[in-house]
């Protein structure tokens, strides 16, 4: 009789503790999924913020740019850039040394020169950045920009810095711009500029081989700077790409100036799937 | 077995009954509130995250106005939303001084409750718009 009774009572208590326990463990294991969620969220917000951060600093650190009088492969003002953030195994490419379909006009890009080189190499003479010279933009685009931002003068889209780096141009192109610019001995002169190309010369030496005055619209072309940059980098969490902007002094003569280098695009990816 | 024993016996039962029913019925209540304020939180993030991504794919050229460019954000952003329970209420641009910055400003509805999720794509391009 005192077994029977002792029996009862615990397979009583055992199944309320059992079910209560039940109860806890999926409210637990649905509490801890939601949890699991937020932080993930969390995680991607945090990432971000690193990311826009560094975006910031790299903007600041970029205006060093500004002194250097020509942009080439191993400058030290690109050397100093990289360097400093090498942890984040930083990357540089120009990416306005090229043929702009969208801003340059009908009669550059069918000038017979242009397109025999466009020919030879379509993959890597057309580029979608750059800003737009006022020598050689499309009209039609020029007044439908000014319609869009409501405004009769687009600076800095339209400015007369010149849109290519000639440190960034192959030999091709090179005489093809010489030859759209009626240089006389075009592919003596871009054989001269090539034994130039690794090391530094401004627009004062690059006029003496050219034997044209800085004033000659060759160099409403081609110059010694870069206008648009694509920097790559990343974090431990993220993939980023950036494009950084040249933006010209508005006063300064001849508009060979820089004023600043401004962010205009950016492109965040999540290395993991799950952030 | 004495009948008193049987009476102590059947009021263990009821009162450790209704301890159990009053626990049960109270972690119901408060699980339930948990789960709900939980899932809520979870579809509000989830829904930011979703707004954002699809504000990140969108290309936005650096020789254009984003303010033109507002009501193409919104017709992307309602036909890529459409049948994931996001009320888009509202699509305007938005402008951060600190770091000349501009970008999208996306007014939303979830479980009844307005949220605001903002993104800047780029920098100002035209000085004179400041």
């Amino acid at each position: 009789m005192m077994k029977s009774e002792a029996g009862f009572s615990t397979p009583f208590a055992m199944t309320i503790i059992f079910s209560l326990s039940l109860l806890v463990l999926s409210v637990g294991m649905m509490v801890s999924t939601t949890q699991k969620k937020v932080n993930s969220y969390k995680n991607v917000i945090s990432a971000r913020k690193e990311v826009d951060s560094i975006i910031n600093s790299l903007e600041k650190d970029f205006q060093i740019l500004k002194e250097a009088e020509s942009d080439y492969e191993n400058c030290p003002e690109l050397t100093i850039l990289l360097d400093k953030y090498n942890s984040y195994n930083l990357s540089l490419e120009d990416i306005s040394t090229g043929i702009n379909r969208t801003f340059m006009a009908e009669s550059f890009l069918n000038d017979k020169a242009i397109v025999r080189y466009t020919d030879t190499a379509p993959d890597e003479s057309f580029t979608d950045y750059g800003w737009i010279n006022h020598k050689f933009g499309k009209s039609a685009v020029i007044d439908g920009i000014k319609n869009d931002f409501k405004t009769d003068t687009i600076f800095p889209i339209e400015n007369d810095f010149p849109l290519l780096n000639i440190f960034y141009m192959n030999a091709d192109f090179i005489a093809a711009v010489l030859e759209y610019c009626k240089i006389p001995e075009s592919l003596e002169k871009t054989s001269k500029i090539q034994a130039l190309i690794n090391n530094s010369f401004d627009l004062e030496q690059l006029s003496r081989i050219l034997e044209v005055s800085t004033t000659h619209k060759v160099f409403s072309l081609i110059g010694t700077k870069t206008t648009f940059w694509k920097a790559q980098f990343e974090t431990s969490r993220c993939e980023v790409s950036c494009i950084f902007a040249l933006i010209p002094s508005k006063e300064k003569a001849e508009g060979k100036a820089v004023s600043e280098y401004r962010l205009v695009e950016k492109e965040i990816s999540f290395k993991r799937k799950d952030l | 077995m004495k009948l008193t024993e049987i009476v102590v016996c059947i009021a263990i039962f009821l009162l450790s009954s209704s301890v159990f029913l009053s626990s049960y019925v109270n972690m119901r209540k408060t699980s339930s509130t948990i789960l709900t304020q939980a899932e809520k939180t979870d579809s509000m993030l989830s829904q930011d995250m979703l707004i954002r991504n699809e504000l990140q794919k969108i290309k936005s050229p650096y020789w254009k106005n984003i303010e033109s460019l507002k009501d193409s954000y919104e017709e992307v952003l309602i036909t890529a939303l459409e049948n994931q329970k996001v009320t888009i209420l509202n699509v305007s641009t938005v402008y951060e001084e600190k770091h000349n910055a501009e970008g999208i400003c996306v007014e939303w509805e979830n479980n009844g409750k307005k949220h605001l999720t903002k993104e800047f794509i780029k920098q100002r391009i035209i000085d004179d718009e400041k």
